[in-house]
């Protein structure tokens, strides 16, 4: 299997997986934070920054491991 | 749905499932282990307790001031702290009193601790109150016969812990959920990937043939079905040939299993080369292929079976060997010879067989070769109950001296009226007898008719020889001469009014047995005449040496031998009429038409000649009165009064 940084999501798919990373990041990080305790704001936090970063790069290895694409298809 | 979303919807379904369940039990598990956990908080404290209940009776007393002020510095003050004696019995000093804010009055809690047996006093756990829940716990105090224990109103502690672990189940949850998910996408489409390829596989293997590669008789079937189906519509023909190389066998067998296999796999790339992208040529099994043509009517199929005869005609290279192929195809086009893929591949079949039995590079389906179609299949059926019966007829055609204009006998020519079809031509169902196994039961019938009317004219006085055609199957039957003497002694007939007439090619076939045969019926007195001769192969060594009376020289030869152009048909007559009376044969020539050609032939020195010029084949009736209309010789024997005998055979 070879791997090619192709971009793989396209944009409806960046603008949810934008959506769900801000949700996330709020319930973690803003100051008056929906979750309190510190292992589970990390790990939503953590979830949140992995999802972001896929959709700002707008490329998903999950994607590319199973060959969907929605960048060629919107 | 495709095998990767299943796979991924059961793998996402199974990971919610155990997230649901982790979450039930948890949420049940959770009240249980914040009440344990605090009753054993209350169990050390209790242990505590009474380690310094003893250290102060070593020292003091323990009064209700100094329980107070451990109460304040071990326990808080919504803990009681209860003393009791071996008997269970409350100690005074016990600090049970109240605080304002406490929900318990202190004969509630002295009711409760009563409850709690003495006697298990290394215990902690539980007590329900209508105001709620207490934990307990109870440690002797060492030394002595007392036993201290702790009631405390179970904190709402665990609310708050709950909610974090709460929290907390959700943030592993959805980070279960999302590793779950990344496993399920890659799990599935690991496996999907695997069984579409290994499936991929066994269709390539259901529908290709393991050895060429190319596609084998079910894909061409479905093909031809598909294209069938759209040429309904688009009104297209299709060209399908079947194909195979002769003497493949032969190859196999001489040259080994690998050898036939390397040249099935060179025959088929050869082919495939000279298609047209949308050409289909598939493997039928063995030595046998099939071609599709889209789109091709007659021409087209014409000139891509002569494409590919001229492929295959260059030898085939092979281990060191140079190998020529010869190759007969058989045609059928839809939708002329067709509309289901089965029933054009049959045909194309039936097609390669009629081409290789004629020596032909190709030829096209016709029902008449076919053996198994439904036309052929009834008459067969009609044929057998024309033949019980008795719906067949016998004509005779005169045969007339060349010499002398006498009759010097006639040929017996089966006639059938078909009921639905009409006058049935000879050139049709008697082959069909012989495909089908009809001709024994056929000739015997023809036989009997023969020798039957053959007596009827001995019995009126006219003696004509009555010439009857035999099939090569009657020459394999060794019985046959048996079965004719037992014919001429039924009708009382004599053998010399008998003529046999038998092809070169009938009597080549098994030729020692029909030498036989033949031998014996010369000697019971019957004559042999060759039908059709020149048109065979027979060896004239072989001939030489049978007791042959008579050579019919074919009609081929006699057709149009008065034209000058045809001057080569007069040379072999001329040859087959000096060979004929060096054999000491008569010569009967056939389809004489006109009197130049009698004339030639009488030149030529022919003896018998048998023709329209004379007479068709006439049936009784119309044979005697031809025989009155000529007024010729009877017979060369017996030239008598003929009116008598005409009379005699008229019918009734």
């Amino acid at each position: 299997m070879t791997i090619r940084f192709e971009r793989n999501i396209g944009t409806l798919d960046m603008a949810l997986r934008i959506g769900i990373s801000a949700v996330l990041l709020y319930a973690a990080m803003a100051p008056d934070a929906l979750i309190k305790d510190g292992f589970a704001a990390g790990v939503v936090a953590a979830l949140g920054i992995g999802n972001l970063i896929a959709a700002l790069t707008r490329f998903c290895p999950l994607y590319m491991v199973t060959g969907i694409n929605t960048h060629h298809t919107d | 749905m495709p095998i990767r979303t299943q796979l991924l919807a059961g793998f996402v379904g199974v990971t919610l499932l155990a997230l649901v369940i982790f979450g039930t039990v948890a949420y049940w598990l959770l009240p249980d282990a914040v009440r344990s956990q605090q009753t054993l908080t209350l169990k050390g404290l209790s242990e505590r307790a009474s380690q310094q209940i003893h250290a102060r009776q070593a020292q003091g007393t323990v009064d209700s001031v100094w329980l107070q002020r451990l109460r304040q510095r071990l326990v808080g003050p919504d803990t009681y702290i209860v003393l009791r004696d071996s008997q269970g019995h409350v100690a005074a000093s016990s600090h049970i009193e109240a605080s304002s804010d406490h929900p318990l009055r202190r004969d509630r809690v002295l009711a409760a601790v009563q409850g709690i047996p003495r006697d298990k006093n290394d215990q902690h756990g539980v007590l329900d109150f209508a105001k709620g829940q207490f934990a307990w716990a109870t440690s002797p105090v060492p030394g002595s016969t007392m036993a201290v224990t702790l009631l405390r109103p179970l904190s709402p502690d665990y609310v708050r812990f709950g909610g974090t672990l709460w929290v907390r189940l959700l943030a592993t949850g959805l980070f279960v959920m999302w590793v779950a998910v990344w496993a399920a996408l890659v799990l599935s489409s690991v496996i999907a990937r695997r069984l579409n390829e290994k499936n991929a596989a066994l269709a390539h293997q259901a529908h290709h043939d393991s050895l060429t590669g190319l596609p084998n008789r079910t894909q061409l079937n479905s093909h031809l079905q598909s294209l069938i189906r759209d040429a309904k519509h688009s009104k297209a023909s299709i060209g399908l040939f079947v194909m195979d190389l002769d003497r493949f066998k032969e190859v196999n067998d001489t040259l080994g299993h690998g050898f036939g296999d390397q040249l099935l796999k060179v025959v088929g790339r050869r082919v495939r080369g000279v298609l047209r992208e949308s050409d289909m040529i598939a493997r039928l099994g063995g030595d046998e292929f099939a071609v599709v043509l889209p789109g091709a009517g007659r021409k087209q199929a014409i000139t891509c079976a002569m494409r590919i005869v001229h492929a295959l005609e260059q030898a085939f290279y092979i281990d060191g060997l140079n190998l020529h192929v010869k190759t007969s195809l058989g045609i059928a086009i839809y939708p002329e010879h067709g509309d289901a893929a089965d029933v054009m591949v049959r045909h194309a079949d039936t097609a390669m067989y009629k081409a290789k039995k004629v020596g032909a590079d190709y030829r096209f389906y016709d029902p008449a070769d076919d053996p198994y179609s439904l036309r052929r299949l009834t008459l067969t059926t009609d044929l057998r109950s024309a033949i019980e019966e008795n719906q067949l007829l016998l004509h005779y055609q005169p045969k007339v001296n060349v010499q002398t204009g006498a009759v010097a006998g006639v040929e017996a020519l089966v006639r059938w009226q078909h009921p639905e079809h009409g006058f049935m031509p000879p050139d049709e169902f008697v082959p069909l007898a012989e495909q089908t196994g009809l001709i024994g039961p056929l000739t015997d019938w023809v036989l009997n008719e023969a020798v039957r009317q053959c007596g009827v004219w001995q019995q009126a006085g006219w003696e004509p020889r009555v010439a009857v055609n035999l099939s090569a199957h009657n020459l394999k039957n060794p019985k046959l001469p048996a079965e004719i003497s037992a014919l001429l002694d039924a009708w009382e007939v004599s053998p010399q009014g008998l003529v046999l007439e038998i092809t070169e090619s009938a009597m080549m076939e098994d030729h020692e047995l029909a030498a036989d045969i033949v031998q014996r019926l010369d000697a019971m007195g019957i004559r042999i005449a060759i039908d059709d001769f020149g048109t065979g192969f027979s060896s004239l060594a072989y001939l030489q040496r049978l007791p042959v009376h008579e050579l019919k020289i074919d009609k081929s030869f006699v057709i149009g031998m008065d034209g000058a152009e045809n001057e080569s048909n007069a040379a072999i007559v001329r040859s087959i009429v000096d060979l004929a009376h060096n054999l000491g044969c008569k010569v009967v020539a056939e389809g004489v038409e006109n009197e130049a050609v009698l004339e030639r032939l009488r030149a030529l020195g022919a003896d018998v000649a048998q023709g329209y010029h004379f007479a068709r084949p006439l049936a009784v009736g119309a044979l005697a009165d031809w025989l009155a209309s000529v007024a010729r010789p009877l017979t060369e024997s017996r030239a008598g009064a003929p009116a008598r005998l005409i009379s005699s055979f008229k019918p009734a």
